[in-house]
Protein backbone atom coordinates (compact mmCIF):
# COMPACT_ATOMS: atom_id res chain seq x y z
CA UNK A 1 0.00 0.00 0.00
CA UNK A 2 1.94 2.97 -1.27
CA UNK A 3 -0.41 5.95 -1.13
CA UNK A 4 -1.05 7.97 1.99
CA UNK A 5 -4.80 7.57 1.48
CA UNK A 6 -4.55 3.78 1.43
CA UNK A 7 -2.27 3.73 4.45
CA UNK A 8 -4.58 6.03 6.36
CA UNK A 9 -7.59 3.83 5.59
CA UNK A 10 -5.68 0.77 6.78
CA UNK A 11 -4.72 2.56 9.98
CA UNK A 12 -8.33 3.64 10.64
CA UNK A 13 -9.66 0.13 10.02
CA UNK A 14 -7.12 -1.32 12.45
CA UNK A 15 -7.55 1.40 15.06
CA UNK A 16 -11.35 1.36 15.06
CA UNK A 17 -11.54 -2.40 14.62
CA UNK A 18 -9.21 -3.29 17.49
CA UNK A 19 -10.58 -0.67 19.89
CA UNK A 20 -14.25 -1.28 19.23
CA UNK A 21 -13.67 -5.04 19.53
CA UNK A 22 -12.03 -4.41 22.91
CA UNK A 23 -14.94 -2.21 24.03
CA UNK A 24 -17.46 -4.78 22.79
CA UNK A 25 -15.80 -7.59 24.69
CA UNK A 26 -14.88 -5.73 27.87
CA UNK A 27 -17.83 -3.42 28.54
CA UNK A 28 -20.14 -5.10 31.04
CA UNK A 29 -23.49 -5.68 29.42
CA UNK A 30 -26.31 -3.39 30.51
CA UNK A 31 -24.17 -1.18 32.75
CA UNK A 32 -23.68 2.52 32.13
CA UNK A 33 -20.29 4.15 32.58
CA UNK A 34 -21.24 5.65 35.95
CA UNK A 35 -22.53 2.30 37.21
CA UNK A 36 -19.20 0.58 36.45
CA UNK A 37 -16.72 0.36 39.31
CA UNK A 38 -13.71 2.67 38.91
CA UNK A 39 -11.40 -0.34 38.56
CA UNK A 40 -13.40 -1.65 35.62
CA UNK A 41 -13.43 1.82 34.02
CA UNK A 42 -9.61 1.84 34.13
CA UNK A 43 -9.53 -1.64 32.59
CA UNK A 44 -11.79 -0.60 29.71
CA UNK A 45 -9.65 2.54 29.30
CA UNK A 46 -6.71 0.29 28.35
CA UNK A 47 -8.34 0.53 24.93
CA UNK A 48 -6.44 3.82 24.69
CA UNK A 49 -3.36 1.77 23.77
CA UNK A 50 -4.89 0.44 20.56
CA UNK A 51 -4.28 3.50 18.33
CA UNK A 52 -0.54 3.07 18.99
CA UNK A 53 -0.79 -0.69 18.34
CA UNK A 54 -2.66 0.08 15.11
CA UNK A 55 0.09 2.59 14.18
CA UNK A 56 2.81 -0.04 14.62
CA UNK A 57 0.80 -2.69 12.75
CA UNK A 58 0.11 -0.29 9.87
CA UNK A 59 3.80 0.60 9.53
CA UNK A 60 4.68 -3.09 9.58
CA UNK A 61 2.13 -3.97 6.89
CA UNK A 62 2.89 -0.99 4.65
CA UNK A 63 6.66 -1.33 5.20
CA UNK A 64 7.01 2.38 6.02
CA UNK A 65 9.70 1.67 8.56
CA UNK A 66 9.94 2.61 12.24
CA UNK A 67 12.07 5.76 12.24
CA UNK A 68 11.74 7.58 15.54
CA UNK A 69 12.46 11.11 14.33
CA UNK A 70 12.34 13.11 11.13
CA UNK A 71 10.08 13.27 8.11
CA UNK A 72 7.59 10.41 7.92
CA UNK A 73 8.71 9.07 11.31
CA UNK A 74 6.73 7.90 14.34
CA UNK A 75 7.55 11.26 16.07
CA UNK A 76 8.72 9.45 19.21
CA UNK A 77 11.97 11.36 19.64
CA UNK A 78 12.46 14.09 22.22
CA UNK A 79 14.56 17.17 21.51
CA UNK A 80 15.05 20.20 23.75
CA UNK A 81 17.09 22.12 21.18
CA UNK A 82 15.88 25.39 19.61
CA UNK A 83 13.84 26.13 22.76
CA UNK A 84 11.59 23.09 22.21
CA UNK A 85 11.69 22.43 25.96
CA UNK A 86 9.17 25.27 26.24
CA UNK A 87 6.53 23.07 24.58
CA UNK A 88 6.99 20.38 27.22
CA UNK A 89 6.46 22.98 29.95
CA UNK A 90 3.42 24.36 28.10
CA UNK A 91 2.09 20.81 27.79
CA UNK A 92 2.16 20.39 31.58
CA UNK A 93 0.53 23.72 32.44
CA UNK A 94 -1.90 24.37 29.57
CA UNK A 95 -4.61 21.85 30.65
CA UNK A 96 -4.74 23.44 34.11
CA UNK A 97 -5.02 26.88 32.52
CA UNK A 98 -7.90 26.08 30.17
CA UNK A 99 -9.69 24.02 32.83
CA UNK A 100 -9.68 26.95 35.26
CA UNK A 101 -10.62 29.32 32.42
CA UNK A 102 -13.52 27.02 31.60
CA UNK A 103 -14.61 27.02 35.27
CA UNK A 104 -14.62 30.83 35.21
CA UNK A 105 -17.00 30.77 32.25
CA UNK A 106 -19.13 28.15 33.98
CA UNK A 107 -19.49 30.56 36.88
CA UNK A 108 -20.40 33.39 34.53
CA UNK A 109 -23.06 31.26 32.80
CA UNK A 110 -24.35 29.68 36.01
CA UNK A 111 -23.45 31.72 39.13
CA UNK A 112 -25.80 29.58 41.26
CA UNK A 113 -23.46 26.58 41.05
CA UNK A 114 -20.81 28.39 43.12
CA UNK A 115 -20.78 26.69 46.51
CA UNK A 116 -17.92 27.62 48.88
CA UNK A 117 -18.87 24.69 51.11
CA UNK A 118 -19.00 22.09 48.30
CA UNK A 119 -15.42 20.94 48.74
CA UNK A 120 -15.94 20.62 52.49
CA UNK A 121 -18.80 18.19 51.88
CA UNK A 122 -16.59 15.81 49.85
CA UNK A 123 -14.90 12.88 51.54
CA UNK A 124 -11.41 14.35 51.05
CA UNK A 125 -8.74 15.93 53.22
CA UNK A 126 -9.40 19.66 53.02
CA UNK A 127 -5.70 20.44 52.68
CA UNK A 128 -5.63 18.57 49.37
CA UNK A 129 -7.42 21.22 47.30
CA UNK A 130 -4.37 23.42 46.57
CA UNK A 131 -2.34 20.29 45.83
CA UNK A 132 -4.79 18.85 43.30
CA UNK A 133 -3.44 20.70 40.21
CA UNK A 134 0.16 19.78 41.08
CA UNK A 135 -0.90 16.17 41.70
CA UNK A 136 -2.77 16.05 38.38
CA UNK A 137 0.19 17.56 36.50
CA UNK A 138 2.74 15.18 38.05
CA UNK A 139 0.62 12.02 37.77
CA UNK A 140 -0.73 13.01 34.34
CA UNK A 141 2.84 13.44 33.09
CA UNK A 142 4.32 10.33 34.69
CA UNK A 143 1.32 8.03 34.09
CA UNK A 144 1.03 9.22 30.50
CA UNK A 145 1.44 5.82 28.88
CA UNK A 146 -2.27 5.46 28.15
CA UNK A 147 -2.48 8.98 26.71
CA UNK A 148 0.69 8.18 24.76
CA UNK A 149 -1.12 5.17 23.30
CA UNK A 150 -3.75 7.48 21.80
CA UNK A 151 -1.47 10.33 20.75
CA UNK A 152 1.11 8.06 19.11
CA UNK A 153 -1.73 6.91 16.88
CA UNK A 154 -3.76 10.05 16.23
CA UNK A 155 -1.02 12.69 16.20
CA UNK A 156 1.82 10.34 15.36
CA UNK A 157 0.23 8.75 12.29
CA UNK A 158 -3.27 9.96 11.43
CA UNK A 159 -2.70 13.72 11.46
CA UNK A 160 0.49 13.71 9.32
CA UNK A 161 -1.37 11.58 6.76
CA UNK A 162 -4.43 13.86 6.81
CA UNK A 163 -2.25 16.98 6.51
CA UNK A 164 -0.63 15.48 3.41
CA UNK A 165 -4.04 14.85 1.82
CA UNK A 166 -5.98 18.05 2.50
CA UNK A 167 -5.63 21.66 3.70
CA UNK A 168 -4.78 22.12 7.37
CA UNK A 169 -8.23 23.40 8.40
CA UNK A 170 -9.93 20.39 6.76
CA UNK A 171 -7.42 17.94 8.28
CA UNK A 172 -8.04 19.33 11.78
CA UNK A 173 -11.83 19.09 11.32
CA UNK A 174 -11.75 15.58 9.86
CA UNK A 175 -9.19 14.40 12.44
CA UNK A 176 -11.33 15.69 15.29
CA UNK A 177 -14.47 14.03 13.94
CA UNK A 178 -12.65 10.70 13.50
CA UNK A 179 -11.29 10.91 17.04
CA UNK A 180 -14.74 11.80 18.41
CA UNK A 181 -16.40 8.92 16.57
CA UNK A 182 -13.75 6.55 17.93
CA UNK A 183 -15.14 7.36 21.41
CA UNK A 184 -18.72 6.56 20.30
CA UNK A 185 -19.13 3.18 22.11
CA UNK A 186 -18.11 4.83 25.39
CA UNK A 187 -20.30 7.89 24.75
CA UNK A 188 -23.24 5.55 24.17
CA UNK A 189 -22.87 4.05 27.64
CA UNK A 190 -22.61 7.46 29.29
CA UNK A 191 -18.92 8.33 29.35
CA UNK A 192 -18.41 12.10 29.96
CA UNK A 193 -22.04 13.16 29.52
CA UNK A 194 -24.16 10.48 31.21
CA UNK A 195 -27.34 9.09 29.64
CA UNK A 196 -30.00 11.50 30.86
CA UNK A 197 -29.61 14.37 28.39
CA UNK A 198 -31.97 15.14 25.53
CA UNK A 199 -30.85 13.69 22.23
CA UNK A 200 -28.93 10.84 23.91
CA UNK A 201 -26.65 9.42 22.48
CA UNK A 202 -26.42 11.45 19.26
CA UNK A 203 -25.98 14.83 20.90
CA UNK A 204 -23.26 13.29 23.09
CA UNK A 205 -21.42 11.90 20.07
CA UNK A 206 -21.71 15.27 18.31
CA UNK A 207 -20.43 17.09 21.38
CA UNK A 208 -17.56 14.61 21.70
CA UNK A 209 -16.58 15.28 18.08
CA UNK A 210 -16.62 19.01 18.78
CA UNK A 211 -14.46 18.61 21.89
CA UNK A 212 -12.05 16.42 19.93
CA UNK A 213 -11.80 19.02 17.16
CA UNK A 214 -10.88 21.70 19.72
CA UNK A 215 -8.41 19.52 21.59
CA UNK A 216 -7.08 18.16 18.31
CA UNK A 217 -6.05 21.67 17.22
CA UNK A 218 -4.03 22.16 20.40
CA UNK A 219 -2.49 18.69 20.25
CA UNK A 220 -1.60 18.90 16.56
CA UNK A 221 -0.05 22.34 17.05
CA UNK A 222 2.15 21.23 19.91
CA UNK A 223 3.17 18.06 18.06
CA UNK A 224 4.20 20.06 15.02
CA UNK A 225 6.10 22.66 17.06
CA UNK A 226 7.97 20.12 19.20
CA UNK A 227 8.44 17.47 16.51
CA UNK A 228 7.27 14.84 19.01
CA UNK A 229 4.04 13.25 20.25
CA UNK A 230 5.22 13.36 23.87
CA UNK A 231 3.98 16.90 24.66
CA UNK A 232 0.59 15.91 23.20
CA UNK A 233 0.60 12.79 25.40
CA UNK A 234 1.37 14.96 28.44
CA UNK A 235 -1.46 17.41 27.62
CA UNK A 236 -3.84 14.48 27.16
CA UNK A 237 -2.75 12.84 30.41
CA UNK A 238 -2.98 16.02 32.49
CA UNK A 239 -6.33 16.89 30.83
CA UNK A 240 -7.76 13.50 31.86
CA UNK A 241 -6.41 13.91 35.41
CA UNK A 242 -8.56 17.06 35.71
CA UNK A 243 -6.34 19.69 37.30
CA UNK A 244 -8.48 22.32 39.03
CA UNK A 245 -8.81 24.28 42.24
CA UNK A 246 -11.93 26.20 41.24
CA UNK A 247 -13.69 22.93 40.49
CA UNK A 248 -13.80 22.26 44.24
CA UNK A 249 -16.23 25.19 44.59
CA UNK A 250 -18.60 24.29 41.74
CA UNK A 251 -21.46 22.08 42.85
CA UNK A 252 -22.53 19.87 39.89
CA UNK A 253 -25.97 19.34 41.46
CA UNK A 254 -26.71 23.07 41.04
CA UNK A 255 -25.65 23.19 37.37
CA UNK A 256 -28.36 24.04 34.88
CA UNK A 257 -28.65 22.97 31.26
CA UNK A 258 -28.46 25.24 28.24
CA UNK A 259 -29.53 23.74 24.90
CA UNK A 260 -29.37 20.28 26.48
CA UNK A 261 -25.75 20.73 27.60
CA UNK A 262 -24.70 21.37 31.20
CA UNK A 263 -23.11 24.73 31.99
CA UNK A 264 -20.02 22.90 33.21
CA UNK A 265 -19.38 21.48 29.76
CA UNK A 266 -20.30 24.72 28.01
CA UNK A 267 -17.86 26.67 30.17
CA UNK A 268 -15.12 24.15 29.45
CA UNK A 269 -15.81 24.36 25.70
CA UNK A 270 -15.59 28.16 25.76
CA UNK A 271 -12.31 28.00 27.69
CA UNK A 272 -10.82 25.53 25.23
CA UNK A 273 -12.12 27.51 22.25
CA UNK A 274 -10.30 30.62 23.48
CA UNK A 275 -7.05 28.66 23.77
CA UNK A 276 -7.65 27.24 20.27
CA UNK A 277 -8.03 30.76 18.83
CA UNK A 278 -4.75 31.78 20.45
CA UNK A 279 -3.06 28.64 19.07
CA UNK A 280 -4.38 29.34 15.55
CA UNK A 281 -3.16 32.94 15.80
CA UNK A 282 0.35 31.80 16.86
CA UNK A 283 0.36 29.14 14.13
CA UNK A 284 -0.58 31.59 11.36
CA UNK A 285 1.93 34.15 12.62
CA UNK A 286 4.70 31.55 12.58
CA UNK A 287 3.69 30.44 9.06
CA UNK A 288 3.83 34.01 7.76
CA UNK A 289 7.24 34.55 9.46
CA UNK A 290 8.58 31.40 7.80
CA UNK A 291 7.20 32.56 4.43
CA UNK A 292 8.95 35.94 4.84
CA UNK A 293 12.25 34.20 5.73
CA UNK A 294 12.12 31.88 2.70
CA UNK A 295 11.10 34.58 0.21
CA UNK A 296 13.88 35.44 -2.24
CA UNK A 297 15.11 39.02 -2.31
CA UNK B 1 22.22 10.00 21.29
CA UNK B 2 19.57 7.82 19.61
CA UNK B 3 22.25 5.44 18.42
CA UNK B 4 23.75 5.10 21.90
CA UNK B 5 20.31 4.46 23.41
CA UNK B 6 19.62 1.78 20.78
CA UNK B 7 22.98 0.16 21.53
CA UNK B 8 22.03 -0.09 25.21
CA UNK B 9 18.61 -1.43 24.21
CA UNK B 10 20.35 -4.24 22.33
CA UNK B 11 22.75 -4.78 25.24
CA UNK B 12 19.91 -5.52 27.68
CA UNK B 13 18.19 -7.75 25.07
CA UNK B 14 15.41 -5.20 24.79
CA UNK B 15 13.45 -6.95 22.04
CA UNK B 16 13.34 -10.19 24.01
CA UNK B 17 12.21 -8.27 27.12
CA UNK B 18 9.53 -6.48 25.11
CA UNK B 19 8.03 -9.64 23.63
CA UNK B 20 8.25 -11.43 27.00
CA UNK B 21 6.29 -8.59 28.56
CA UNK B 22 3.66 -8.63 25.81
CA UNK B 23 3.16 -12.41 26.02
CA UNK B 24 3.11 -12.45 29.83
CA UNK B 25 0.62 -9.56 29.90
CA UNK B 26 -1.72 -11.30 27.46
CA UNK B 27 -1.56 -14.52 29.51
CA UNK B 28 -2.07 -12.59 32.76
CA UNK B 29 -5.06 -10.73 31.31
CA UNK B 30 -6.63 -13.92 29.94
CA UNK B 31 -6.16 -15.76 33.25
CA UNK B 32 -7.50 -12.83 35.26
CA UNK B 33 -10.61 -12.64 33.08
CA UNK B 34 -11.11 -16.40 33.23
CA UNK B 35 -10.73 -16.46 37.04
CA UNK B 36 -12.14 -13.21 38.39
CA UNK B 37 -12.16 -12.64 42.12
CA UNK B 38 -15.77 -11.54 41.92
CA UNK B 39 -16.94 -15.05 41.02
CA UNK B 40 -18.21 -17.37 43.75
CA UNK B 41 -16.06 -20.41 43.12
CA UNK B 42 -16.43 -22.21 46.50
CA UNK B 43 -13.05 -23.90 46.24
CA UNK B 44 -11.25 -20.53 46.45
CA UNK B 45 -13.43 -18.82 49.07
CA UNK B 46 -11.92 -18.92 52.55
CA UNK B 47 -12.54 -17.13 55.81
CA UNK B 48 -9.63 -15.20 57.32
CA UNK B 49 -8.86 -14.60 61.04
CA UNK B 50 -11.08 -11.52 61.07
CA UNK B 51 -14.06 -13.55 59.85
CA UNK B 52 -13.99 -11.88 56.44
CA UNK B 53 -14.59 -14.06 53.36
CA UNK B 54 -11.80 -13.63 50.83
CA UNK B 55 -11.19 -15.11 47.43
CA UNK B 56 -7.78 -16.78 47.19
CA UNK B 57 -7.74 -16.08 43.45
CA UNK B 58 -7.34 -12.42 44.37
CA UNK B 59 -4.44 -13.37 46.62
CA UNK B 60 -2.80 -15.35 43.83
CA UNK B 61 -3.11 -12.61 41.23
CA UNK B 62 -2.20 -9.93 43.74
CA UNK B 63 1.00 -11.85 44.48
CA UNK B 64 1.74 -11.99 40.77
CA UNK B 65 1.23 -8.24 40.54
CA UNK B 66 3.57 -7.63 43.49
CA UNK B 67 6.14 -10.04 42.08
CA UNK B 68 6.02 -8.20 38.76
CA UNK B 69 6.79 -4.90 40.52
CA UNK B 70 9.71 -6.44 42.42
CA UNK B 71 10.95 -8.06 39.20
CA UNK B 72 10.86 -4.77 37.32
CA UNK B 73 12.73 -2.94 40.09
CA UNK B 74 15.48 -5.57 40.41
CA UNK B 75 15.85 -5.86 36.63
CA UNK B 76 16.31 -2.12 36.19
CA UNK B 77 18.71 -2.04 39.15
CA UNK B 78 20.86 -4.66 37.43
CA UNK B 79 20.72 -2.90 34.08
CA UNK B 80 23.00 -0.10 35.22
CA UNK B 81 26.02 -2.30 35.63
CA UNK B 82 25.17 -4.41 32.58
CA UNK B 83 25.04 -1.56 30.07
CA UNK B 84 28.46 -0.31 31.18
CA UNK B 85 29.94 -3.81 31.32
CA UNK B 86 28.67 -4.48 27.78
CA UNK B 87 30.51 -1.39 26.50
CA UNK B 88 33.65 -2.54 28.28
CA UNK B 89 33.46 -6.05 26.78
CA UNK B 90 32.83 -4.79 23.26
CA UNK B 91 35.68 -2.24 23.59
CA UNK B 92 33.46 0.47 22.28
CA UNK B 93 35.19 3.36 24.03
CA UNK B 94 38.11 3.50 21.65
CA UNK B 95 35.79 3.62 18.65
CA UNK B 96 33.31 6.04 20.22
CA UNK B 97 35.81 8.60 21.50
CA UNK B 98 37.83 8.58 18.30
CA UNK B 99 34.81 10.35 16.83
CA UNK B 100 33.95 13.97 17.73
CA UNK B 101 31.78 12.81 20.58
CA UNK B 102 31.83 14.26 24.07
CA UNK B 103 32.25 12.03 27.10
CA UNK B 104 29.47 14.08 28.68
CA UNK B 105 27.10 12.84 25.96
CA UNK B 106 28.12 9.24 26.64
CA UNK B 107 27.36 9.66 30.36
CA UNK B 108 24.07 11.41 29.50
CA UNK B 109 23.01 8.48 27.29
CA UNK B 110 23.43 6.02 30.18
CA UNK B 111 21.51 8.20 32.62
CA UNK B 112 18.78 8.74 30.04
CA UNK B 113 18.52 5.03 29.30
CA UNK B 114 18.02 4.15 32.97
CA UNK B 115 15.44 6.95 33.40
CA UNK B 116 13.53 5.71 30.34
CA UNK B 117 13.74 2.14 31.65
CA UNK B 118 12.24 3.25 34.98
CA UNK B 119 9.42 5.09 33.19
CA UNK B 120 8.67 2.09 30.95
CA UNK B 121 8.89 -0.32 33.91
CA UNK B 122 6.48 1.80 35.93
CA UNK B 123 4.05 2.00 32.97
CA UNK B 124 4.17 -1.79 32.54
CA UNK B 125 3.42 -2.25 36.25
CA UNK B 126 0.46 0.16 35.97
CA UNK B 127 -0.98 -2.01 33.18
CA UNK B 128 -0.64 -5.13 35.33
CA UNK B 129 -2.21 -3.35 38.28
CA UNK B 130 -5.21 -2.22 36.21
CA UNK B 131 -5.76 -5.77 34.91
CA UNK B 132 -5.37 -7.36 38.34
CA UNK B 133 -7.60 -4.99 40.28
CA UNK B 134 -10.38 -4.80 37.65
CA UNK B 135 -11.57 -8.28 38.62
CA UNK B 136 -10.87 -8.17 42.36
CA UNK B 137 -13.54 -8.63 44.96
CA UNK B 138 -13.83 -5.50 47.12
CA UNK B 139 -12.06 -6.19 50.38
CA UNK B 140 -8.64 -6.76 51.89
CA UNK B 141 -6.72 -7.82 48.79
CA UNK B 142 -8.13 -4.95 46.71
CA UNK B 143 -7.01 -2.57 49.48
CA UNK B 144 -3.52 -4.10 49.48
CA UNK B 145 -3.33 -3.78 45.71
CA UNK B 146 -4.33 -0.13 45.90
CA UNK B 147 -1.69 0.46 48.60
CA UNK B 148 0.91 -1.13 46.33
CA UNK B 149 -0.14 1.19 43.51
CA UNK B 150 -0.06 4.23 45.78
CA UNK B 151 3.49 3.38 46.82
CA UNK B 152 4.71 2.33 43.37
CA UNK B 153 5.46 5.90 42.24
CA UNK B 154 7.51 6.75 45.37
CA UNK B 155 9.23 3.35 44.97
CA UNK B 156 10.20 4.18 41.39
CA UNK B 157 11.47 7.56 42.59
CA UNK B 158 13.50 5.74 45.25
CA UNK B 159 14.93 3.55 42.47
CA UNK B 160 15.88 6.74 40.63
CA UNK B 161 17.64 8.01 43.78
CA UNK B 162 19.46 4.68 44.17
CA UNK B 163 20.53 4.94 40.52
CA UNK B 164 21.75 8.47 41.20
CA UNK B 165 24.08 7.00 43.86
CA UNK B 166 25.11 3.84 41.98
CA UNK B 167 25.72 5.25 38.49
CA UNK B 168 28.75 7.34 39.55
CA UNK B 169 30.19 4.21 41.19
CA UNK B 170 29.77 2.17 38.02
CA UNK B 171 31.32 4.89 35.87
CA UNK B 172 34.27 5.66 38.10
CA UNK B 173 35.02 2.33 39.81
CA UNK B 174 33.79 -0.23 37.28
CA UNK B 175 31.24 -3.03 37.63
CA UNK B 176 33.27 -5.41 39.81
CA UNK B 177 34.15 -2.91 42.56
CA UNK B 178 30.67 -1.35 42.50
CA UNK B 179 29.01 -4.76 42.85
CA UNK B 180 31.32 -5.49 45.80
CA UNK B 181 30.32 -2.22 47.49
CA UNK B 182 26.62 -2.98 46.91
CA UNK B 183 26.93 -6.48 48.34
CA UNK B 184 28.80 -5.14 51.39
CA UNK B 185 26.09 -2.53 51.94
CA UNK B 186 23.24 -5.04 51.78
CA UNK B 187 25.11 -7.47 53.99
CA UNK B 188 25.42 -4.70 56.57
CA UNK B 189 21.68 -4.02 56.33
CA UNK B 190 20.95 -7.75 56.67
CA UNK B 191 23.30 -7.93 59.66
CA UNK B 192 21.46 -5.18 61.48
CA UNK B 193 18.07 -6.66 60.54
CA UNK B 194 19.04 -10.09 61.93
CA UNK B 195 20.44 -8.43 65.01
CA UNK B 196 17.15 -6.64 65.59
CA UNK B 197 15.16 -9.84 65.05
CA UNK B 198 17.33 -11.68 67.61
CA UNK B 199 17.70 -9.02 70.27
CA UNK B 200 15.23 -6.23 69.46
CA UNK B 201 11.80 -5.38 70.79
CA UNK B 202 9.33 -7.51 68.81
CA UNK B 203 6.21 -5.97 70.34
CA UNK B 204 6.08 -3.46 67.51
CA UNK B 205 5.80 -6.24 64.91
CA UNK B 206 3.30 -8.32 66.88
CA UNK B 207 0.84 -5.40 67.07
CA UNK B 208 1.16 -4.69 63.34
CA UNK B 209 -1.86 -5.50 61.21
CA UNK B 210 -2.98 -4.72 57.69
CA UNK B 211 -6.05 -3.03 59.11
CA UNK B 212 -3.81 -0.68 61.10
CA UNK B 213 -1.85 0.15 57.95
CA UNK B 214 -4.98 0.82 55.91
CA UNK B 215 -6.44 3.04 58.67
CA UNK B 216 -3.15 4.92 58.92
CA UNK B 217 -3.09 5.48 55.15
CA UNK B 218 -6.69 6.70 55.11
CA UNK B 219 -5.89 9.12 57.92
CA UNK B 220 -2.77 10.42 56.15
CA UNK B 221 -4.11 10.84 52.61
CA UNK B 222 -2.67 14.35 52.38
CA UNK B 223 0.84 13.12 53.24
CA UNK B 224 0.58 10.38 50.61
CA UNK B 225 -0.47 12.87 47.92
CA UNK B 226 2.32 15.21 49.00
CA UNK B 227 4.79 12.33 48.72
CA UNK B 228 3.49 11.53 45.22
CA UNK B 229 3.93 15.16 44.19
CA UNK B 230 7.32 15.80 45.78
CA UNK B 231 9.11 12.49 45.24
CA UNK B 232 9.37 12.77 41.41
CA UNK B 233 10.67 16.34 41.64
CA UNK B 234 13.23 15.58 44.35
CA UNK B 235 14.42 12.34 42.74
CA UNK B 236 14.75 13.93 39.28
CA UNK B 237 16.68 16.81 40.82
CA UNK B 238 19.05 14.39 42.57
CA UNK B 239 19.40 12.36 39.38
CA UNK B 240 20.39 15.45 37.39
CA UNK B 241 22.92 16.53 40.02
CA UNK B 242 24.35 12.99 39.96
CA UNK B 243 24.66 13.18 36.16
CA UNK B 244 26.52 16.51 36.31
CA UNK B 245 28.95 15.24 38.96
CA UNK B 246 29.52 11.94 37.13
CA UNK B 247 30.05 13.66 33.75
CA UNK B 248 32.59 16.05 35.29
CA UNK B 249 34.49 13.30 37.12
CA UNK B 250 34.36 10.91 34.15
CA UNK B 251 35.84 13.51 31.80
CA UNK B 252 38.68 14.23 34.22
CA UNK B 253 39.23 10.49 34.83
CA UNK B 254 39.51 9.77 31.11
CA UNK B 255 41.91 12.70 30.61
CA UNK B 256 44.05 11.41 33.49
CA UNK B 257 44.08 7.87 32.03
CA UNK B 258 45.10 9.23 28.62
CA UNK B 259 47.97 11.18 30.19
Amino acid sequence: MKTNKGRLMLYLILSFGLTWLWFLLMLPKGETWDEMPANMQSFVALGMLFPFIAHVLTRWLTKEGFAMTGEGSMLLGISFRDKKWIYFLVAMLLPWFYTELGNVFTLLLNPECFDPKYYLSLDLDKRLLPLLPANAIITGTIVSFAAFGEEAGWRGYMMPKLLSLMPRWAALLVGGVIWGLWHAPLTCIGHNFGTEYPGYPWLGILLMCFICILLGVILTWITEMSGSVWPAAIIHGVNNAGASILGGYLNPEKERMIWGVSCGWLGMLIGQAIVVFVVIFIWRKRKSELQIKTQPF
Amino acid sequence: MGGLLYKDFVAVKGKRLFWSFVILTIIFCALRMAFPGTSDIPFFMVEDNAGETVNMLDFFFGMMEGSFLIGVISMINNMQGNILAYDGKSHIHGYLFSMPFQRKGYVASKYLFIAIAIYVGFSCYCIWHVISVAFMMPGRFADVSQILMAFSLPLMCLLLCVSAVEMPMYFLLGKAKSTMIRVCFWMLVAFFAIGYLLFGDMKVLSSWDFGVLIRWLEAHNFELVLLSVLSPMISLGLYYVSYRITAHCYERKEEFDED
